[in-house]
Parts: structure tokens; C-alpha cells; sequence
């Protein structure tokens, strides 16, 4: 194959930087972006792992759970999105008058 | 991606000239899981990989998150959609 296929965004400018992924199925997950390829399998360190609302997958809730070195496959990838520049928004989940 | 012979003045265009056009506009790009991401067309591929600015995520029509840049992999878009009808001012 003539010439490495240039990918829409480069990932390299993510290396060493906290970044958020979202995953097919709707895990979420936040860490260190050490490597990736291009499959997008990605490797990141310290991860989080945001666990979601047992009765609803879209939903996330403040629970965590530390995964470590992980290997995120690339099929699986949906979403990457720096942390730095995200802005947090209002808790949409909370119910205004307290669940 | 190929380059597109360039046909009659803006009398026919493929899809190739569509998401050429698209680049820098908003768009609404819905995905299989039925989350649509709203924001402005940084860059796009053959493979329909996608680079958003200024994202935000609905789902249901609720606001969830917003992302400075995003990065969406391609087997995960079911349309791409911007809000102006450009093609029917074409027509």
C-alpha cells in the first residue's frame, strides 16, 4: 500500500491527553490516550469507566470504576472527544424535584 | 476519496459533492444507536469517519453533553444532515 492513509482527525495530537470514548452499547469511558492505530483499537491508561443507570443504558451515573491500562477495539469505538474543552453541562438526568 | 468529473454546471451531484459541501457547516449527524450529534463539519472520509466542532449530543431531543471537538468512527453514522435544503435550491 502506497502512502499511509491519512485519517480525518490525528489521533497524535491526543497522545499523552485525557480523552473520552464512547463505546458501541453505551459504555463510556475517560482516560490517558497512549496509543491507537488505524483501526482505532485504542490504548488508554489510567481509565474510568463511568458505569451506567441499570435501567437505562443511556444514562450514566456519578459511579466509577478504575480499569487501568486498557485496550479500547476499534469496532467498538463510536465517539472520541477530548476532555480538555468539554464543557459540563447541568446534571440533565436529575429530576427537579428530587427522585 | 476519487476525484468527481466535474459534470454540467451544478445540474447533477453525487454524493461525493455533497459531503464536499458540507465541510464547515452545521450539521446533524444521527447514529445506529439513534443519538444525533449537532455541531459544525471539521473533516470528513471515504469511510464516513467524521471530526465535529462544537458538538453537542441529543438524545430524545434532550441535550446530554457538549464537546469542544469529537471524533465520530464511521460504521456508527446512519445520516449526515445539514439544515438547509441545498440540494433542492439545486434542483
Amino acid at each position: 500500500m502506497s502512502g499511509r492513509k491519512e485519517t480525518v482527525l490525528d489521533l497524535a495530537k491526543f497522545v499523552d491527553k485525557g480523552v473520552q470514548v464512547k463505546l458501541t452499547g453505551g459504555r463510556q469511558v475517560t482516560g490517558t490516550l497512549k496509543g491507537y492505530d488505524q483501526l482505532l483499537n485504542l490504548v488508554l491508561d489510567e481509565a474510568v469507566e463511568f458505569l451506567r443507570d441499570p435501567d437505562d443504558p443511556l444514562k450514566t451515573t456519578d459511579q466509577t470504576r478504575n480499569l487501568g491500562l486498557i485496550v479500547c477495539r476499534g469496532t467498538a469505538v463510536m465517539l472520541v472527544s477530548p476532555t480538555d474543552g468539554t464543557d459540563e453541562i447541568a446534571n440533565p438526568f436529575m429530576q427537579p424535584d428530587g427522585s | 476519496m476519487s476525484g468527481t468529473e466535474k459534470a454540467g454546471s451544478g445540474t447533477t451531484k453525487t454524493p461525493a459533492d455533497f459531503l464536499k459541501s458540507i465541510r464547515g457547516r452545521p450539521v446533524v449527524v444521527k447514529l445506529n444507536s439513534g443519538v444525533d450529534y449537532r455541531g459544525i463539519l471539521a473533516c470528513l472520509d471515504g469511510y464516513m469517519n467524521i471530526a465535529m466542532e462544537q458538538t453537542e449530543e441529543y438524545v430524545n431531543g434532550q441535550l446530554k453533553n457538549k464537546y469542544g471537538d469529537a471524533f465520530i468512527r464511521g460504521n456508527n453514522v446512519l445520516y449526515i444532515s445539514t439544515s438547509k435544503r441545498t440540494l433542492a435550491e439545486g434542483a
